[in-house]
């Protein structure tokens, strides 16, 4: 290997890395004050898929499953479109004068209460920190709350909130809130109405309804639909049954984001609209076992008219083909059952020989694909079942060809060669041509190549040692690349992507699906849950 | 949380940790006044101010911006002659504050609302776009919302090719500006004129892979030309399975039109290919054009075999991470 020593995997500094961030995070990342839900997922997710989520206390699942549900908006509390918030930033208004305030409101008094028989003074202290609750003498990171305890506060505050709140009906001044812009459709194609729109496809009326619901009150409490799908995941990852999911109101919640044109808007207060959504409204109508709110046949078309001259998908028609979008495409495009899979020129080969005449003598990489092979036949039945007989395919062979192509060309053959680049290495995953190799590529182009059978065509040795050369060995974590801080997202995303693809032994790393992005684990919980049977 | 670059914790002094606290209360103070004024349903030039303090500190603040835009419209209400100066104000706030968040889908979003507000300066927009793509010429947010704005303007299409040009002159690697090229390229011909304006998009990628042979954005734009110039040829390779494209649908002289392209491509790349030997891409689309010649049966199977044995052999030894994919051939 050019006299370059091989990594290795430091799954215990990961695995602190991943529990640190369940209680505190560092002031760097307070613009995720809106998207703690997705920051928790990748917490839970990361230490599930290094076999760490069961070392979790049980008080403390406990606590971060109230958090969750505290975040619902739920019918029985006046939305009939529910879904999940992504942290209590909206509906807090406790927030006082100074940090110090702020953390001590009713929460920790509250906990403190009901704890104070129970614990001594340091068992106080470390549930008090769980809860994102400071003593004085804390440590300067602990800037931003995660879990923001007591669950019983943010219903009492909702309710102060809303003292004053209309009660939201299904009327057509609600459903008319969404499908600001068209940005994405440029020129436009599709004029399909999905059945729960009244919204004209005419921008001007799109103004106008928009304007009207903004004259009396928008909803600015709402759910968003990527906190909804992770609120979903996580849950999911903690074992719980769903039974307190406002199921209507969820998806009532995703029926209203959709646009004329298929895709999703993230907010009923307004947002952009594009493939991240649609793939975040498919997750959760298949968690859900109910596809019913969502108007198949136009998001469908918006992804397709997603795909770009090369051969990937942008996050809108005419634009750019990158792996994020690709991957939310094609992982959506499976989940409503209307991806083919490519049994055709490219073989989908488990094909182990393959992969042992690559001049490695990493034996552990042939034995991972090898041991994987089980697993990613359970990997696949997991998704197979709701694909299976009637593949009507949308997509032709020559798509999927040239889809294929275009995501490993993705895969680099040069190194970041800039001196703050130290041990960098090739062979990493890029989000589109031309750009440097990324770590979280390693999941939404690996999964990509996994959902297409395709994955044995990248050249995983080398992956893995980009990968692994990203991680931090003192925080633990992984970064974007080895010159980069340690973050969230590409920790949990490097970490996911190897799993997916068979990187790391069995022991250091449980198979993921690449559609759902959780272990198959959590998937197996998921359908023993049967939820299709349930009302 | 992209890209920040590696700190040493301990480097931090007393007086930025003692700072940060300060911003961090402020920012709960501001937050919580925000969220005041709104429950009071106040829409204020002051709840307008807490509202920028707070994006300008978190612009992932998505519920504030949607408030924000809530005040802004009782203001196009109750005050119809500032509409345009409102709008004018409110793309300066987005001005300032992009080049800290390039990337912020909301910072995009809120200008998108306000242009379809206030029509009136879309050349400020398309100079906007303009200093932003030299910033970062791979920035999709700013493509995007190019496209949106010429779609306002009815600026003309052929302009844009123009621009693409430019963009693509100035740096042969900008992939995005080739993406933009190959948009617009059906939009603005058709049938006759396409295949017309196809030969000239040829010698124009041909320069861009001559001089930069290793860069890909133009080999993916030559192999998209050589797909739409001559797909009933160059389909069935890419797919043998597809029986779709059936030569017999097509006229006698596109039938041949479709060949010259061809041939004559594949001798500018096996010229290239004297020159750079060493260069996958040219090994790669002189492969596909070689069987493509083999397909309109100008060279014999056995040549074809030979040929192809060579190049694949050596795409394995040149691009190792594809081998898997090489093998398949």
């Amino acid at each position: 290997m050019e006299g370059k020593q091989d990594y290795i995997f430091l799954k215990k500094r990961h695995i602190s890395y991943l529990r640190r961030s369940l209680s505190i995070l560092p002031s760097s990342t307070a613009n995720y004050d809106t998207s703690r839900m997705t920051v928790l997922f990748f917490s839970l997710s990361g230490l599930d898929i290094l076999h760490a989520l069961d070392d979790v206390p049980e008080q403390e699942i406990q606590e971060i499953v109230e958090w969750i549900y505290s975040l619902q908006l739920t019918s029985e509390d006046g939305y009939p479109c529910g879904g999940f918030r992504g942290g209590h930033c909206v509906t807090n208004v406790a927030a006082e004068a100074t940090p110090q305030d702020s953390y001590n409101i009713g929460h920790s008094n509250k906990i403190k209460q009901q704890t104070s028989n129970q614990y001594n003074d340091h068992q106080m202290s470390s549930v008090c920190q769980t809860n994102g609750i400071l003593s004085k003498n804390s440590n300067t990171e602990l800037d931003v709350r995660i879990n923001e305890g007591d669950s019983s506060i943010p219903q009492k505050l909702l309710k102060m909130c809303n003292g004053n709140k209309k009660k939201i009906n299904l009327s057509s001044d609600t459903n008319n809130a969404k499908g600001l812009s068209n940005t994405n459709t440029v020129y436009s194609k599709s004029d399909g109405k999905p059945p729960f729109s009244n919204l004209s496809s005419n921008q001007e009326d799109i103004h106008l309804q928009f304007s009207s619901v903004y004259a009396s009150q928008s909803p600015l409490d709402t759910g968003h639909i990527a906190m909804t799908y992770t609120a979903l995941a996580s849950l999911l990852l903690l074992g719980d049954d769903l039974a307190r999911v406002d199921k209507e109101a969820v998806l009532q919640h995703v029926a209203s984001l959709q646009c004329p044109d298929g895709s999703f808007l993230s907010n009923a207060g307004g947002s952009e609209n594009d493939l991240r959504f649609v793939y975040c409204a498919a997750v959760i109508c298949h968690i859900l076992a109910d596809s019913s709110a969502i108007n198949i046949d136009a998001a469908v078309t918006y992804i397709t008219d997603c795909l770009g001259y090369a051969g990937a998908l942008g996050q809108g028609a005419l634009q750019e083909s990158h792996g994020g979008s690709t991957y939310c495409g094609v992982a959506a495009l499976h989940l409503l059952g209307a991806l083919k899979k490519n049994a055709g020129n490219v073989s989908a080969s488990k094909d182990n020989d393959a992969t042992a005449t690559n001049e490695t003598d990493n034996a552990t990489v042939t034995s991972n694909v090898a041991a994987n092979d089980s697993s990613a036949a359970v990997a696949a039945s997991s998704y197979d079942s709701e694909a299976d007989t009637e593949l009507h395919g949308l997509l032709s062979p020559r798509e999927l060809d040239s889809l294929v192509r275009w995501l490993i060309m993705r895969q680099q053959d040069t190194c970041d060669t800039t001196p703050e680049a130290v041990n960098a290495r090739e062979g990493g995953l890029q989000g589109r041509p031309n750009k440097p190799a990324d770590t979280c590529y390693t999941f939404w182009v690996g999964a990509a190549l996994k959902l297409l059978g395709c994955e044995h065509l990248l050249d995983l040795n080398s992956l893995l040692q980009f990968v692994l050369s990203t991680q931090d060995p003192v925080t633990g974590g992984l970064a974007k690349h080895s010159s980069s801080g340690a973050d969230g997202l590409h920790t949990y995303l490097g970490l996911s992507g190897m799993a997916v693809l068979g990187l790391l032994p069995l022991q250091d790393a449980m198979p993921v699906d690449p559609a759902l992005n959780m272990t198959c684990r959590a998937v197996k919980h998921l359908r023993d849950l049967n939820l299709r049977s349930r009302r | 949380m992209h890209n920040r670059a590696k700190q040493d914790p301990s480097l931090v002094s007393e007086a930025e940790l003692a700072d940060r606290r300060k911003k961090i209360a402020r920012y709960c103070r501001l937050t919580s006044k925000a969220l005041d004024l709104r429950r009071s349903h106040t829409n204020s030039e002051d709840a307008l101010k807490v509202c920028t303090t707070v994006l300008e500190i978190n612009p992932e603040f998505y519920t504030m911006w949607n408030y924000r835009r809530e005040i802004l419209l009782s203001f196009f209400q109750s005050r119809p002659d500032d509409k345009a100066s409102l709008c004018s104000s409110e793309l300066d706030f987005v001005e300032r504050s992009l080049p800290k968040n390039p990337k912020s889908y909301n910072m995009w979003h809120h200008r998108v609302w306000i242009i379809n507000h206030d029509t009136s300066d879309l050349d400020r927009e398309l100079d906007l776009c303009s200093r932003m793509l030299n910033l970062d010429a791979r920035n999709f947010h700013c493509w995007d919302y190019r496209r949106f704005i010429v779609k306002k303007s009815s600026k003309s299409l052929l302009d844009e090719m123009d621009f693409t040009t430019q963009k693509i002159e100035q740096n042969f690697s900008n992939y995005s500006a080739w993406h933009y090229r190959s948009s617009l390229l059906p939009i603005l011909f058709e049938g006759e004129s396409l295949q017309k304006k196809l030969d000239s998009e040829f010698e124009f990628v041909m320069q861009a892979f001559y001089t930069e042979p290793s860069d890909q954005s133009a080999w993916l734009y030559h192999r998209w030309l050589l797909a739409r110039g001559a797909s009933h040829i160059i389909t069935p390779i890419v797919d043998p399975r597809n029986q779709n494209s059936d030569p017999g649908d097509l006229s006698a002289s596109d039938s041949k039109r479709a060949k010259k392209t061809l041939l004559r491509e594949l001798s500018v790349c096996a010229e290239l290919l004297e020159e750079e030997p060493n260069c996958k891409w040219v090994i790669l689309t002189t492969a596909l054009l070689t069987s493509a010649a083999h397909q309109i049966g100008h060279i014999s199977s056995e040549v074809l075999a030979e040929k192809l044995k060579a190049y694949f052999l050596q795409l394995k030894k040149l691009d190792p991470l594809r081998s898997m994919y090489y093998d398949d051939f």
